[in-house]
């Protein structure tokens, strides 16, 4: 791992080098047309400095020796005691173009060999000490070396790309090239110290590559044609062409939506032609935003062996998944809550080597990182070996902090208590170390990692570890939304925050009136709610029938109530103008299918407004309260028959429909395809579950309902009529009846249900078989 | 006077003829479909797709009478975006007249009450023939203080 690491290190060096050795090209040719500039001699010297500094770090020696050569003769410039003539800009802007030819070495092998560059090395020195050779002799000199150099040892293959190189490289002595790297826009910056910062804010060209989909090995760095086969494009064009194929994608929507009922055949064609370019045009615009997590790591070794000599630990950090791309926006928004975890995980997680030793663990501490993609999310997982979190000592902090009273932290669940680490102004450091602990941080880093549409999930053990498990959208670019409408107003609500939508009746019981607040009743659960149209200042009567929309934020369900949800779409954030930008609630504007324009909510903002979240002592009851209940929330399923069952909420996935559906068979057992797997059908005939009854030959109904029953990570649909009620229910005796709704209905719990289910689950042999 | 500023492109709203500078005019759009926004400052009449951009409407009646205007009342009821400070606005207008070339027209200060109400949007009146024409300055549109009438 470690290994790696060095490469990645090695490839910063090559990457942040050719870009400096492209700025000192332009800097070089302008000096030498307009003559001595103090600010631009000092900016080359100081850039050649860096170089030849990473060099040394990095033990490239012939570098560091070819660049200090240089930087010699740019010292003695800089001081005035030469003039930059003619011979010496040149014999500089060779020493550049030897120095390429050494990174493309240590791109491609990893290492550059020594005493090649003497000859260059030698004539720099002379320009050094003033003696002048005559202009003509210098140039075929140094590039015949500079080519002899790369024959000796990669084969004649590298020679003729170094010589394109160097005639390339001899029209950028012209001044006709220019470095690519850089916004177009903007002249490159000139000093050593701008263009690290702007190093960091271009992707590296190593690093895209690797993002991209068939990663090209580290051979070649030149394509046959001699052509760079990666290009640095600036990040602002990117987003730009993101922006527009977005749009792109919304008008084929749109287009699709118009020409669904249209019987022209061509045009139909024509329709599914843009569909097809249009997709592939996004998934490849989306690719180039897309960037390694390594991008993000990279600078994590140094970080916890910093950190590790602050605190006094041993650590050491291993990475698994650094390939695994997302894009760039994520990487830049994830970059602090990363950093963030890792110093907990130093400061906090792991210990000290004594204690590690006294708890027979090795004295050097792991922290390991791993990404990976996973159904169109990427999980970032982050785990330490360290003494985990004692949840006692959590609880205890937030009675002292006053977060909350001892007798409801001794009623939190360990999840629950998980939770208080996110709370404002929660630190479980024993002291405020200056690493971290300064009670800003954990609730920082959850509402972050929110914002970008992501999740972050704690497990610990108590003295085994902790891991944090971060899941992201791979692009925030299409944001999957939810079209919802107030009155006349159509708005758009990212579906990331949403939990679930709850129809609601005119007189609808679960709507109650709780100390002059709105609250909703769900399944035992309180969750505070507003009603949108008193957010929007709204007058008028609502309809009867509404929606609450239940969303997740901070730690905390809230619910929005609105008039009706009209559709869901995949929408493009447009900025609001200067005029509306200062309206809090709203996160943006965008274009929908139909041509309208709507706002984007920021429902977490609405709920801070309203005050809908929960304070830490709010979220401890009413954890404690929703445990209870939800030990106890069945859904009630009404089969064919009119038998009814009612099983564990929790069991219960989804509802599904199937329009004209496939049934299949393995065995003789019936097997629908859902979502990219298979999944056995049962039927309940009062007792048991058994069989879907369909049998060969014997078509299905147009329709089916199928309740998606989960048990191990393995789905089982059963046929039903209908999904009734969601209720709590008095549990008495395993395996009896109840009467549910009026109805007596089989209720089974968790356990039952997986007895009962256990018969169904397809084995191995039989799904690959399929 | 700036000779590209003595060019104004005019319409009247409430009875009255307003200019802005045809420099900061790129286009007038005839009619246009409003989504208003709730808990907008008052001066913002809703938002314009304008051929996949969404810009801000800004009501120049609100502005100049205190009165909201009724959006699309009239069949020449029209929207001239304009660009200020880099971002485009639409000024929302009960009519467009001409361009009106303003070179030798007489300037002097706006009458005193429009001046005491609105003492940023409005610019100076300009007589030129018989046409009384008010200028509008452009960049003052488009501020979020709002001046309560």
């Amino acid at each position: 791992m470690s290994e790696d690491f060095d490469d990645e290190i090695v490839a910063e060096f090559v990457t942040e080098s050719g870009e400096l050795l492209d700025q000192l090209d332009a800097t070089l040719v302008a000096l030498e047309q307009n003559g001595g500039d103090d600010e631009l001699v000092a900016a080359a010297f100081r850039t050649l400095h860096t170089i030849k500094g990473n060099a040394g770090f990095l033990g490239f020696e012939p570098v560091q020796r070819l660049a200090h050569a240089g930087e010699n003769l740019l010292s003695r410039i800089r001081d005035r005691v030469l003039q930059l003539d003619e011979p010496r800009a040149t014999a500089l802007l060779a020493t550049l173009d030897q120095l390429r030819a050494m990174l493309d070495e240590v791109e491609s092998s990893g290492a550059v060999q020594g005493s090649s560059d003497t000859e260059l090395v030698r004539t720099l020195a002379e320009l050094t000490s003033g003696a002048t050779l005559p202009g003509g002799s210098v140039q075929p000199n140094l590039s015949g070396a500079s080519a002899g150099v790369i024959v000796d040892r990669s084969g004649s293959e590298s020679a003729a790309m170094v010589d394109r190189e160097a005639s390339a490289d001899a029209a950028a002595v012209d001044g006709q090239a220019l470095p690519v790297a850089g916004t177009p826009d903007k002249p490159a910056p000139p000093s050593g110290a701008t263009t690290r910062e702007s190093a960091e804010a271009f992707p590296s060209a190593p690093g895209a590559r690797r993002g991209s989909p068939q990663p090209p090995g580290r051979h070649p760095p030149r394509s046959a044609g001699g052509g760079t086969t990666a290009l640095r494009v600036d990040v602002g064009l990117l987003d730009e062409l993101m922006g527009q194929v977005g749009e792109l994608v919304l008008t084929r929507n749109e287009i699709l939506e118009r020409t669904k009922h249209v019987s022209d055949r061509g045009l139909t064609n024509t329709v599914q032609r843009l569909d097809r370019v249009a997709t592939r045009l996004q998934e490849g615009v989306m690719r180039t935003r897309m960037q390694p997590v390594a991008n993000m790591w990279a600078k994590f070794p140094r970080i916890v062996r910093d950190l590790g000599h602050t605190c006094g630990k041993k650590v050491r950090i291993t990475f698994a998944g650094e390939e695994t791309g997302l894009d760039k926006a994520l990487i830049e928004a994830l970059r602090d809550p990363m950093t963030h975890l890792l110093r907990n995980a130093v400061d906090h997680g792991i210990e000290r080597p004594d204690a590690r030793v006294a708890a027979g663990k090795s004295a050097t501490g792991t922290i390991h990182l791993s990404a990976r993609q996973q159904s169109g999310r990427v999980i970032i997982e982050f785990s330490d070996d360290g003494g985990g979190i004692d949840l006692d000592r959590v609880r205890q902090r937030a009675v002292d902090k006053g977060l909350l009273t001892s007798a409801a932290a001794d009623a939190l669940d360990r999840q629950a208590s998980l939770e208080l680490l996110f709370s404002p102004g929660f630190s479980t450091a024993e002291s405020v170390s200056q690493v971290s602990g300064r009670g800003v941080g954990m609730d920082v880093v959850k509402t972050n990692i929110e914002r970008v549409g992501g999740k972050l999930e704690v497990e610990t053990e108590l003295g085994a570890g902790s891991t944090f498990r971060i899941s992201v959208p791979l692009t925030v670019a299409i944001v999957p939304s939810l079209i919802a409408r107030v009155d006349r107003h159509q708005f758009v609500v990212p579906q990331a925050a949403l939990d679930e939508i709850v129809a609601l009746s005119a007189t609808d019981e679960r709507c109650i009136e709780l100390s002059g607040k709105s609250v909703l009743r769900l399944r035992g659960e309180v969750v505070a709610s507003v009603d949108m149209r008193t957010v929007l200042e709204l007058e008028g009567d609502p309809p009867r029938e509404r929606h609450a929309l239940v969303l997740q934020g901070n730690g905390s369900r809230y619910a929005l109530v609105v008039d009706a949800i009209e559709d869901t779409a995949e929408i493009v954030i447009k900025p609001l103008g200067r005029l509306l930008e200062q309206i809090p609630i709203y996160a943006g504007s965008t274009l929908l299918p139909n041509g309208g324009v709507a706002l984007i909510l920021d429902p977490l903002v609405v709920a801070q407004r309203h005050d809908l979240l929960s304070t830490v002592a709010e979220k401890a009851t009413k954890a404690d309260d929703t445990v209870a209940a939800c030990r106890d929330a069945f859904a009630t399923l009404r089969f064919p028959g009119a038998h009814r069952l009612a099983v564990p909420l929790s069991s219960l996935h989804r509802v599904e429909e199937f329009h004209s559906p496939k049934i299949e068979r393995i065995g003789d057992r019936p097997v629908i395809q859902y979502r990219d797997h298979i999944m056995p059908l049962v039927d309940f005939d009062g007792h048991r579950l058994v069989p879907a009854a369909y049998h060969d030959g014997e078509e299905a109904p147009d329709r089916i309902s199928v309740a998606v029953l989960c048990d191990q990570d393995r789905q089982i649909g059963a046929l039903v009529e209908d999904v009734e009620d969601v209720a709590e229910v008095e549990r008495r005796h395993a395996g009896r009846f109840d009467v549910l709704g009026g109805s007596v209905t089989r209720v089974w719990s968790a356990q039952e249900l997986a007895v009962e289910l256990a018969p169904y689950h397809l084995d191995e042999a039989e799904r690959s078989a399929a | 006077m700036n000779p590209a500023r003595s060019q104004y492109c005019t319409f009247s709203v409430a009875g009255d003829l307003y200019g802005v500078p045809v420099s900061h005019v790129s286009e007038v759009l005839l009619g246009g479909e409003l989504t208003p926004i709730p808990l907008a400052p008052p001066r913002v009449s809703g938002l314009l797709n304008l051929r996949g951009e969404v810009i801000t409407a800004v009501d120049l009646h609100w502005l100049l009478t205190g009165q909201r205007g009724q959006s699309g009342a009239t069949d020449e009821a029209a929207h001239v975006v304009v660009e200020a400070d880099g971002e485009r606005f639409a000024l929302a207008v009960d009519r467009v007249h001409d361009v009106i070339d303003a070179k030798g027209a007489q300037h002097a200060p706006p009458p005193g009450p429009v001046r005491q109400k609105f003492p940023d949007i409005v610019g100076e009146l300009l007589t030129c023939g018989d046409t009384l024409l008010t200028t509008l300055r452009v960049e003052a549109l488009a501020v979020t203080e709002e001046i309560v009438p």
